[in-house]
């Protein structure tokens, strides 16, 4: 979405468009209002029109002329080009437009329209709600000092428990004597996978160049 | 005639119109609105008054337009003076085979284009001698009534200022003009070029014939057949009917001679533009010309200072 909108905004946004655009080229198409735009051509042809019986030689002139004049014109004379080459133009640049922002994945603006808010607000404007009145009976309402923590955020830690040391279970020593054969080939840490998150860059670092240093050995 | 033709024929009668503004520009500088309205008041077979304060051309112009049309041209001069039968013409007692007989001597009327320069310097006797012959044309007198040639129109003249022994003209009689056509000053760079043309020129820049009087009568035919939208129809009515109706500038209104004439003068300043059809520019063009001399404005108009064309204005927007 270009603008991050929901379609169903687009959809209604579009339709009131067509609606107005409909009526406003219905009322410039009308005739009468062509006539009052041109007041010589409605001159003409009204002439022409109370006139229709008359044979004379201007009055033939006449005729010839709305004749002419009929021949010459052409359903794009009631076009105005103009206008609709800018729409045009628009129209080509909002698809590339769409069509880019969906092959990038950006958005030009973040429009949210709080929906609730608006709901809550109209609902507040048109439905009166009764007062509440506090009563200090711990019985009914709960512990009265609860009412003040409700509009204070509240901060919520996690620890994970995998990484906790539990000293219940504790094993007894043993020794362990290293021999040629018996000194590991491979001499490897077991990294507890949530704590790496927590580590940090240089520790990372560190295990890559002490990987690579054995590598080498 | 091909179909193809009837479009066409408006363009080429426009372009004859061009062609004949082009030709008045080369004697009259600027001023297009004052010759379009004059040629359309000619072409709509009406007459037309002029007025502005002296020297803007008025005489020029008509003289020029009468050159274009090749048309009979008389000039009279409106004096205190003038009696009707130095407009209209007199009989005279000649001799022909020994025997003394009287016979019209045609006066200047008897021109396809009058101009009749400060009319309202004439006495209102000699204003109505020419009232006949505007409406009706034709003349009478004694028993007797002669047709005047057609195209036949006035052109007066007259001068807003220097009103004294002056004889403003009866609203019946200036009612009979279609239009009253305002002469202003030229505009700077006009008035430059008419500085250049006029002094270094001795002689005035000839111009073309470039209309017969058959073809302005045609023309004048033609116009009528202009079609007007229903619509404009009533549009026009509404502009006649409130300058009766908006009593708050005007005392009296338009008469229907007016509705008639700014119709027919829309068609003719559509056929000039080169349209088929009337439009509502050429009736808010045509509107000023037409209705600016045939609204009396009231008191309060008068007070305030308030201009016929301010509330023709006013009334156009009102009724658009």
């Amino acid at each position: 979405m270009l603008f991050g909108l929901d379609y169903f905004y687009a959809v209604f946004a579009a339709i009131i468009y067509f609606i107005v655009n409909f009526i406003e080229n219905k009322r410039k198409l009308d005739l009468k209002r062509i006539e009052e735009a041109n007041p010589e051509l409605k001159e003409i042809l009204r002439t022409a029109k109370d006139n229709i019986n008359t044979k004379n030689l201007i009055t033939l002139g006449l005729f010839e002329q709305v004749l002419s004049r009929v021949k010459d014109f052409a359903s794009g004379n009631l076009l105005n080009y103009k206008s609709a080459i800018i729409k045009v133009v628009i129209v080509f640049s909002l698809s590339i437009l769409v069509i880019m922002s969906g092959f990038f994945n950006f958005e030009i603006v973040k429009i949210s329209i709080p929906l609730d808010k608006i709901k809550n607000s109209v609902y507040d404007f048109f439905v009166e709600l009764p007062e509440i009145e506090l009563k200090e009976d711990n019985k009914i309402y709960g512990d009265p000092k609860l009412i003040e923590i409700n509009d204070p955020e509240l901060f919520l830690q996690l620890t994970p428990q995998v990484s906790e040391i539990t000293f219940d279970n504790i094993k007894e020593e043993e020794e362990l004597y290293f021999s040629d054969e018996t000194f590991p080939v491979e001499v490897s840490v077991q990294q507890d996978l949530i704590s790496e998150e927590k580590k940090p860059f240089e520790s990372k670092l560190a295990k890559e160049y002490n990987l690579k240093l054995k590598e080498m050995i | 005639m091909p179909r193809e033709d009837y479009s066409s024929y408006v363009h080429k009668i426009k372009d004859t119109f061009d062609q004949m503004k082009k030709e008045i520009h080369q004697v009259i500088i600027g001023q297009d609105d004052v010759i379009d309205q004059v040629l359309v008041g000619i072409l709509c077979d009406g007459n037309v008054l002029l007025e502005s304060y002296p020297g803007l051309g008025k005489t020029m112009l008509c003289k020029t337009i009468a050159k274009i049309l090749d048309l009979d041209f008389s000039r009279i001069q409106c004096t205190p003076d003038l009696m009707p039968s130095d407009i209209i013409g007199t009989y005279v007692i000649q001799e022909r085979s020994g025997k003394k007989e009287f016979q019209f001597q045609k006066g200047p009327v008897f021109a396809n284009i009058v101009l009749a320069d400060e009319i309202n310097r004439a006495t209102p006797k000699t204003q109505a001698a020419l009232l006949e012959a505007m409406q009706e044309k034709q003349v009478t007198v004694g028993n007797e009534t002669f047709e005047l040639e057609k195209p036949f129109f006035v052109l007066a003249t007259q001068n807003p200022i220097d009103m004294e022994g002056t004889y403003p003209l009866p609203e019946a009689q200036i009612d009979r003009f279609l239009l009253k056509v305002k002469v202003d000053y030229p505009l700077p760079e006009e008035e430059f070029g008419i500085l250049e043309k006029y002094t270094t020129d001795k002689d005035i820049a000839k111009v073309r014939k470039l209309m017969s009087g058959d073809s302005l009568r045609y023309l004048q035919n033609l116009v009528r057949q202009v079609p007007i939208a229903n619509d404009l129809k009533k549009r026009v009515l509404g502009i006649v009917v409130s300058t009766r109706k908006y009593k708050e500038w005007i005392e009296f209104g338009a008469s229907p001679r007016a509705t008639i004439g700014l119709i027919i003068a829309a068609k003719a300043h559509a056929l000039i533009n080169g349209r088929h059809h009337v439009s509502n520019t050429d009736i808010d063009a045509m509107a000023y010309p037409v209705l600016r001399h045939r609204i009396i404005l009231n008191f309060k108009a008068e007070k305030e200072g308030k201009s016929p064309d301010e509330v023709i204005s006013d009334i156009l927007k009102k009724i658009s």
